[in-house]
């Protein structure tokens, strides 16, 4: 089977789209000036380095292709790919156009990007599995892979924000992680680096040979780190900024200003790069290692409650580690645990747990991470439910660092609250979370309850091979049940991510991960 | 003079020890913080091989114990070297002196600020002295003491610069224009107005409350009445006997609170955005980046010194009776 997509077809989508979210003909020039919390401390990293230098070197940098939807991928540097009938093989025709500094792009930059830097240093095991990329003429990458790999993953990879293809004329044979590069990137996309005035902001402007002809609109697209979130508002406010991205106001504050006439709020854009608040279950605590305690602890939280009240509606209760918009995916077909205190000391009286004297039946440690304002509160709210039901809290809160420490690194905790993200596919950032391969000692966000379970491994290790989508949508739904099943880490919420935008910006959020894209559609009135 | 300056060298030669000694209890502090700035990075970077986690603490030095560390660290220090910021891919001392001119600008402003306001408000409530001009000086002087400057701060940004439109809302210069010389510094005065006063009104308040004390009771030295006697004018009196007097309690006050104000600085500049060493010493704490920590506060400490040797300075200029020893 081979299959083949030209990009004019998905171009022409596209642009279909974009007339009908706009009427208005999109204007050449001016300057949009968006806010960000915090300052990144390189603008580019070989390994993803956080959503601040994402957030700015994907308008510079270009992946092969872009992520449209939970399910369509648009062309970037490629400008169509092939897959071989044994899905080993992966074509990519490549676009003609040239570096920021005038050096031709290259199957080359390629071929040095995904063996040299990607394979070496991503987290996502896709590029682990690259066995060779061959090069037949300048304008061609053939990617071949060690195993049958899944076109959706392979493609949700390529596309994915840290996959950005970086210039080997700049790159090769120097240290990677302190090439100056790195604060001044140099790539193919619509916006060439300018300054970086540090401890104020980043400028971009406009790449006058950009290939996509006609595009980008903007002439200048500048950063502003505004750590405070009152001042934030009061950017935004004001007008000093024209566009905040993922939450950047404590909710009630994103509720005030979408009531402004000036501004707009919108939570489209995340669909696949889906925000979770998650609860780790440490599994080396033999009271904890008892799957019934587990589910006690999923039945006695009103998940309800932490979306409507803590989140002000800024989230919805999740029901699995897949989140609904992952439609490829997700599954509703999974054990679910409805909030009922008396089922939950029940199952606690079952397990073997029963109320002490003055109503305790253990206490337990819960570590609660602080990059999310929500998260302490959450926290607040979890142990007063937990010690309802007769479990005893520890509530610990430590800064950022000494989290990391704390749950990663030392395994000192019972539960947490702390925070995943769901990419465009489960075996991106998800089943890392459950699997035995997935337990890094040191290594952040991935298994740290220590569960591990022969079965679910499986699962996931066949998923990564299956390339016939059907059924590999059975073993994802598979995964999800044993995950709910065993509950070894409790999904509370999916945070419902919005932007707040000037209404004189047009052209936003209508791709799956819109924040990482390059914004080339961009315009402002 | 000859022994002024003599008491100057000697001042600054004691000033070694004691900021020696602000480096070693700054490095002990810092490192009793769980997480190191391996750990910051594993997560942002998504590092998870434990090889390249040890690899990294080692080429960072963190594999060393920590008496071989500080040992490691004072010794660099005296020879001017304050080590790497690796957040930055810069030396510590460049990245500190990149950003030490905002801060310097805020905190004179600053501290200017509240000297005049203070001085100016505690002349005024001591010659009007239980009166109605009085006893409102006193009530915004202790709602300026009382209030955060955080809240003060996010107050006049929404009234100045959201509903008023007046001021811009944060940072130092308008991004993204070329408005010439005069251009940009009337752009960075426009900028400065509103931290500066955030930062010195608390400042001003006590600068006003000592100020008006001061005053009386300098007011009731008998070298004042015979200033009176000889026929002086009140203003002459007021401004050449009683305030130079008076300032030396607010004087003494001001070389105390450098230190605080650098403090204080952190809250303003991340509430204004102000691009200086007090955002960055504050991401640098919650990185773990402890070389850039240290070397702020080394910068801090130092600062404190000279300004309070200057203080010292400034007393025997209005008291010759005060000697520096």
């Amino acid at each position: 089977m081979t299959m083949f997509r030209t990009g004019l077809a998905a171009l022409a989508g596209l642009m279909l789209a974009a007339g009908t979210a706009g009427a208005m003909e999109p204007k050449k020039g001016g300057t949009l000036v968006g806010v960000w919390q915090l300052e990144p401390h390189t603008l580019y990293s070989a390994r993803g380095g956080g959503s601040a230098p994402l957030l700015i070197n994907t308008k510079i940098l270009e992946k092969l292709v872009r992520q449209k939807s939970a399910s369509e991928f648009l062309p970037e540097l490629a400008t169509s790919w092939t897959v071989s009938d044994d899905f080993k093989t992966y074509t990519f025709n490549l676009v003609d156009t040239t570096w920021h500094d005038g050096k031709p792009f290259t199957a080359a930059d390629v071929k040095y990007t995904l063996e040299d830097v990607l394979k070496k240093l991503s987290s996502n095991a896709v590029f682990k599995k690259i066995e060779k990329v061959e090069t037949p003429d300048a304008h061609t990458a053939v990617v071949s892979f060690a195993v049958p790999s899944p076109e959706y993953l392979v493609l949700a990879s390529f596309g994915a924000s840290q996959s950005s293809i970086i210039p080997k004329h700049v790159y090769d044979g120097t240290d990677i992680a302190k090439n100056p590069a790195n604060n001044a990137p140099v790539g193919t996309g619509p916006f060439k680096f300018k300054e970086w005035a540090r401890g104020s902001h980043v400028e971009l402007v406009r790449n006058e040979s950009y290939w996509d002809t006609g595009k980008p609109y903007l002439a200048k697209l500048i950063y502003r780190f505004i750590r405070d979130p009152g001042a934030r508002a009061a950017a935004i406010e004001a007008g000093e900024v024209a566009l905040a991205v993922s939450n950047p106001f404590p909710p009630p504050e994103i509720q005030r200003l979408g009531k402004l006439d000036s501004l707009a709020v919108d939570s489209r854009g995340y669909e696949t790069a889906k925000w979770q608040m998650v609860m780790e279950i440490n599994n080396r605590n033999p009271i904890l290692a008892n799957k019934k305690v587990r589910q006690a602890i999923a039945t006695a939280i009103d998940k309800k409650f932490i979306a409507e009240t803590i989140f002000y509606g800024f989230a919805s209760p999740a029901t699995g580690p897949v989140p609904a918009e992952q439609t490829g995916f997700y599954t509703a077909d999974v054990p679910s645990y409805a909030y009922d205190p008396a089922a939950a000391k029940k199952l606690l009286d079952d397990a073997g747990y029963p109320a002490k004297d003055g109503g305790k039946r253990f206490t337990i440690k819960l570590v609660a991470s602080p990059w999310f304002a929500e998260n302490p509160k959450t926290a607040q709210y979890i142990k007063q439910s937990l010690e309802d039901v007769g479990i005893g809290i520890d509530l610990e809160t430590p800064d950022r660092a000494g989290t990391i420490k704390q749950i990663y690194f030392n395994y000192d905790f019972d539960i947490t609250v702390s925070n995943a993200v769901a990419s465009a596919d489960p075996l991106i950032g998800t089943t890392h979370w459950y699997t035995t391969d997935g337990i890094r000692k040191g290594a952040a966000f991935r298994n740290a309850s220590g569960y591990s379970n022969p079965e679910l491994d499986k699962v996931v290790a066949a998923a990564a091979v299956e390339t016939d989508p059907a059924k590999r949508k059975e073993l994802l739904a598979k995964f999800q049940q044993i995950a709910m099943e065993e509950v070894p880490i409790l999904h509370l919420v999916d945070i419902n991510m919005a932007n707040v935008v000037s209404k004189k910006v047009h052209n936003y959020s209508f791709t799956s991960q819109w924040m990482y894209d390059s914004w080339k559609d961009l315009w402002v009135e | 003079m000859n022994r002024t300056l003599l008491a100057v060298r000697r001042r600054l030669w004691q000033a070694i020890p004691i900021v020696l000694g602000i480096v070693v209890i700054n490095f002990l502090l810092l490192n009793m913080a769980p997480g190191d700035l391996v750990d910051v990075m594993a997560a942002e970077e998504q590092i998870n091989d434990p090889d390249v986690l040890a690899k990294l603490r080692a080429d960072y030095g963190l594999d060393q114990l920590l008496h071989v560390q500080l040992a490691l660290y004072v010794k660099n220090v005296v020879t001017l070297d304050l080590g790497w910021s690796y957040r930055h891919g810069q030396p510590v001392w460049d990245v500190i002196v990149e950003r030490l001119p905002a801060t310097l600008i805020l905190m004179l402003t600053a501290m200017a600020l509240a000297l005049i306001i203070g001085v100016l408000a505690g002349v005024v409530a001591s010659w009007k002295v239980n009166t109605l001009a009085d006893n409102l000086i006193s009530i915004v002087a202790i709602v300026f003491f009382a209030a955060p400057s955080f809240w003060i701060g996010l107050m006049m940004i929404v009234l100045f610069s959201v509903k008023l439109g007046w001021l811009p809302v944060s940072g130092m210069t308008t991004i993204g224009t070329d408005y010439g010389v005069f251009g940009v510094l009337w752009d960075v005065v426009r900028h400065l107005i509103m931290p500066a006063l955030a930062l010195g009104l608390f400042y001003a308040a006590i600068y006003a409350r000592v100020m008006r004390a001061s005053m009386l009771e300098v007011y009731g030295f008998d070298f004042i009445r015979t200033a009176r006697a000889k026929g002086l004018s009140e203003s002459r009196v007021a401004f050449k006997h009683v305030l130079r007097n008076a300032l030396l309690p607010v004087l003494t006050l001001l070389g105390l609170q450098l230190g605080t104000m650098l403090a204080g600085s952190v809250v303003i500049e991340s509430v204004f955005s102000w691009p200086g060493i007090g955002t960055l010493v504050f991401e640098a704490v919650l990185t773990r980046n402890f070389p850039l920590v240290m070397g702020v506060l080394l910068f801090g400490s130092i600062l404190v010194v000279i300004a309070n040797l200057a203080v010292d300075l400034i007393y025997m200029r209005l008291d010759p009776r005060i000697e520096l020893r």
